[in-house]
């Protein structure tokens, strides 16, 4: 049946053995998809597409220039992460954002991780999102990343490795419960059998945190999700998001700052806005205050920003933690700030405007994964393995240009799991992004978004470049 | 309420009106033009170019093939006033305000909005005016259905229904001006063509009368007075001009003294109807009076505008 031509890659399996045999926690959903032929999930799939774009399930592409919205293809084979092994995946994520934020909290404050000689200076100061005008701000609960998307991968011998935090706006927590929603609709037994933890409160749990990062505790707070608009990729996370919390949604041009306060312009006037989940970066929030030519911010929000009238979520110059050359500090924050060795580490990274390592990044980049320091999505990366020789060299001299904009890391292939594609069951390699929220105390949703590479052999699994997604059931056993 | 989201409410539903009523005319036309037969004027010259006349499309397009003018005002992705132009734009307000709008609303408009992708991507091939039209029709009604069923009479549904109801006032004038175009005066065996013409705009209303006017031969004054001044006709212009008003009186905070206020221009249209149905026959030129009544509209449009915070 379908498994039957199944031939694992040489990644990690996250469903079969080196010697075939299913895994215990998946032998009773592959019993159930065993039932099924090719045809028969073929006919799910098209009937799960069509009910995702019937309801706007979709991402918006740029780089046709046409704003063309896409469904986010979606793999009916589940990936499933048992109970004690999800137990040390959110161990070390909320020691991870624990660290982070102390570490937000130390480089806008008395910066004593670089007086310790931890992480230097000019690191700090260079990385493209510090905002070095934004020390001592005062942030609730000290509470910089709010809402963090940690990008784990897992290797050949299926330990889980950090691949990056996105710490100023992940996107993909709508996905994961849509996918959640349809998923439920087609296997409703299995799941009544497996006992999958529910990731649908996600929206419940962040309304919470949001509120409670109110600065007047005399009233109940307004938040508000602040869009870049309906062009923007991830429009259809924004609407979902604010409709489930019950928050409204706004545009730049939606809110007013009238003495270091913000309003929303409303039908019967102005009312006073508290929060503001922004899903704007920094560079556009303010045109007063960073890019001048910004039409999605707000004039004058910073002023309120610093006066403590409004909190926003994330933080002001929280991505300076996205910044990959810092990220290859997070292990030595982690001991630093804690006293810990990281539960979750890092992928092996060379910091190329390190002497050494960038002599041992230009000899060895064939062999390497290239990436520029602020970039995501997959772009600005090289791929060396999979590259020519002329890419590779143009890469060298982009690394030996600029130095300080590039890391390097070994080739890691990421774990493959079973995926319908062109009309078979194969294997796809695959990420996982948990979503940790950050207030009052740390929460993590149990589950997340499992991305697929669904161009076999690539590595690469964001939406924007081929990849798809998958549901994630985290077991209570 | 943002008033951002009311305006993009409001035009949701005069987008989703707009549609309906040009997709109604076009079904009516296309099936009546399948066995018309006149001495002299083709079912172009009788039909099609009046209707492109009557939405100022008609002045330079005069060049077009049949089928050319039919698809500029059907699925035409370019042409402003098509029913495509009018879904995407109903589907293209929705998604601004999605999260305000009940899934049923959203699925309902974005549906119909990749149907008629689909239809625009094979219009050469498989033209099914009859079809078209239905499906137009009938997602508008199932539209004012969940609007008016499933939606509490909160802010939302005032903004919703207040679109859906001026913009039903305005296609109506519109369209009862449309005999003007039909009917121009210009070729004397015009005339033959009068019962199409009260045929295609009774047909095309929506009104439930439209049955008994064609088969009993209505007059063109009973048409008129059904569809312009019959309040207790669900597509007549007073009639929604009626409701426009009630709905005003909920949302605005100006009264009909107030000059130049929302209510003062809705009011004053109101009355303006309302004296007329007392005495339609001393309507002298009845084509003057839509244009009055378009006017009026507008101005109405503008100061809710103004009133509710939609002119940035």
């Amino acid at each position: 049946m379908l498994f039957d031509n199944y031939k694992r890659c040489e990644a990690f399996d996250e469903v079969f053995r080196d010697d075939d045999s299913v895994r215990d926690h998946y032998q009773k959903v592959i019993n159930r998809l065993g039932q099924l032929s090719a045809s028969d999930l073929e006919t799910l799939q098209h009937s799960l597409s069509y009910s995702f774009l019937k309801e706007g399930v979709t991402f918006t592409v740029y780089h046709d220039n046409q704003g063309t919205e896409r469904i986010f293809p979606f793999d009916p084979v589940p990936r499933l992460i048992p109970a004690d092994e999800w137990a040390t995946i959110e161990r070390g994520l909320v020691q991870r954002i624990t660290a982070l934020n102390l570490f937000l909290k130390d480089i806008y404050g008395p910066q004593k991780i670089v007086k310790d000689k931890v992480v230097p200076l000019e690191y700090i100061e260079s990385a493209e999102h510090f905002k070095k005008d934004f020390r001592n701000v005062k942030i609730p609960y000290d509470a910089y990343i709010q809402i963090c998307g940690t990008d784990l991968i897992r290797d050949v011998d299926g330990t889980y490795l950090v691949l990056e935090d996105n710490g100023r706006t992940p996107s993909g927590a709508s996905y994961m419960v849509e996918n959640r929603k349809a998923m439920k609709k087609v296997y409703p037994s299995v799941f009544q059998e497996m006992g999958v933890r529910p990731v649908e409160a996600y929206p419940k749990m962040l309304l919470q945190m949001l509120q409670s990062m109110s600065p007047r505790a005399s009233r109940e707070p307004v938040c508000v999700l602040l869009t870049p608009g309906m062009f923007n990729s991830a429009y259809f996370e924004h609407t979902f998001l604010a409709r489930e919390m019950g928050i409204q949604i706004v545009e730049g041009r939606d809110l007013v700052v009238v003495d270091d306060t913000v309003f929303m312009k409303t039908t019967q006037g102005l009312e006073q806005v508290d929060v503001i989940y922004r899903r704007i970066d920094d560079n556009f929030i303010d045109p007063e205050e960073f890019r001048k030519d910004s039409v999605l911010g707000v004039p004058g929000l910073m002023r309120a920003y610093r006066a403590g009238k409004v909190v926003l979520t994330n933080a002001v110059g929280t991505g300076v933690a996205d910044d990959k050359v810092i990220y290859a500090f997070v292990p030595k924050m982690i001991k630093y700030y804690l006293d810990q060795d990281p539960i979750l580490n890092n992928v092996e990274t060379y910091i190329a405007n390190e002497e050494k390592e960038m002599k041992f990044i230009l000899d060895n980049i064939e062999n390497l994964v290239v990436k520029a320091a602020n970039e995501s999505g997959g772009y600005g990366m090289l791929v060396g393995p999979k590259s020519s020789k002329a890419e590779c060299d143009k890469f060298k001299d982009l690394v030996k240009a600029s130095p300080r904009n590039y890391i390097a890391q070994p080739m890691i292939s990421l774990s493959a799991h079973p995926t319908f594609c062109e009309g078979g069951i194969g294997p796809r390699h695959i990420d996982l992004r948990p979503y940790i929220l950050s207030g009052e105390s740390v929460q993590v949703v149990p589950g997340g978004l499992t991305r697929v590479a669904l161009n076999e052999g690539s590595i690469v699994v964001n939406s924007s470049q081929g990849g798809g997604s998958k549901d994630t059931w985290v077991l209570n056993h | 309420m943002l008033s951002r989201v009311a305006e993009l409410l409001m035009w949701t539903s005069r987008y989703m009106e707009r549609a309906d009523a040009l997709a109604r005319i076009v079904e009516v036309v296309d099936q009546l033009a399948l066995d018309f037969v006149h001495p002299s004027l083709t079912d172009e010259q009788a039909f099609w170019d009046p209707l492109l006349a009557s939405y100022s499309l008609l002045q330079g397009n005069e060049h077009l093939s049949h089928n050319d003018k039919i698809h500029l005002l059907t699925l035409d992705r370019s042409s402003l006033i098509s029913v495509y132009s009018c879904v995407a734009a109903t589907r293209f307000n929705a998604r601004g305000i999605r999260d305000q709008l009940l899934n049923e609303v959203w699925e309902l408009i974005n549906e119909l909005y990749l149907w008629c992708n689909r239809k625009a991507d094979k219009w050469k091939d498989q033209r099914n005016l009859s079809e078209f039209g239905s499906k137009v029709k009938f997602s508008a009604l199932c539209y004012r259905g969940i609007i008016e069923t499933m939606i509490g009479r909160t802010e939302a549904w005032a903004f919703l229904h207040l679109g859906s109801r001026l913009e039903r006032a305005d296609q109506i004038s519109r369209l009862v001006d449309m005999k003007h175009y039909m009917i121009s005066g210009k070729n004397p065996q015009e005339d033959m063509l009068e019962p199409y013409a009260h045929f295609v705009i009774m047909s095309s209303s929506g009104s439930r009368e439209h049955g008994r006017a064609n088969t009993s031969g209505a007059t063109w004054s009973s048409i008129v007075n059904r569809l312009v001044f019959d309040v207790n006709e669900p597509c007549s212009i007073r009639s929604n001009v009626q409701a426009s008003y009630e709905v005003l009186k909920t949302l605005s905070r100006s009264s009909v003294n107030d000059y130049g206020s929302t209510l003062y221009h809705i009011g004053k249209l109101k009355a303006h109807l309302d004296s007329a149905s007392f005495s339609t026959d001393a309507i002298e030129d009845l084509q003057q009076f839509l244009d009055g009544i378009q006017v009026q509209l507008i101005q109405v449009s503008k100061a809710v505008a103004v009133e509710f915070g939609m002119d940035g």
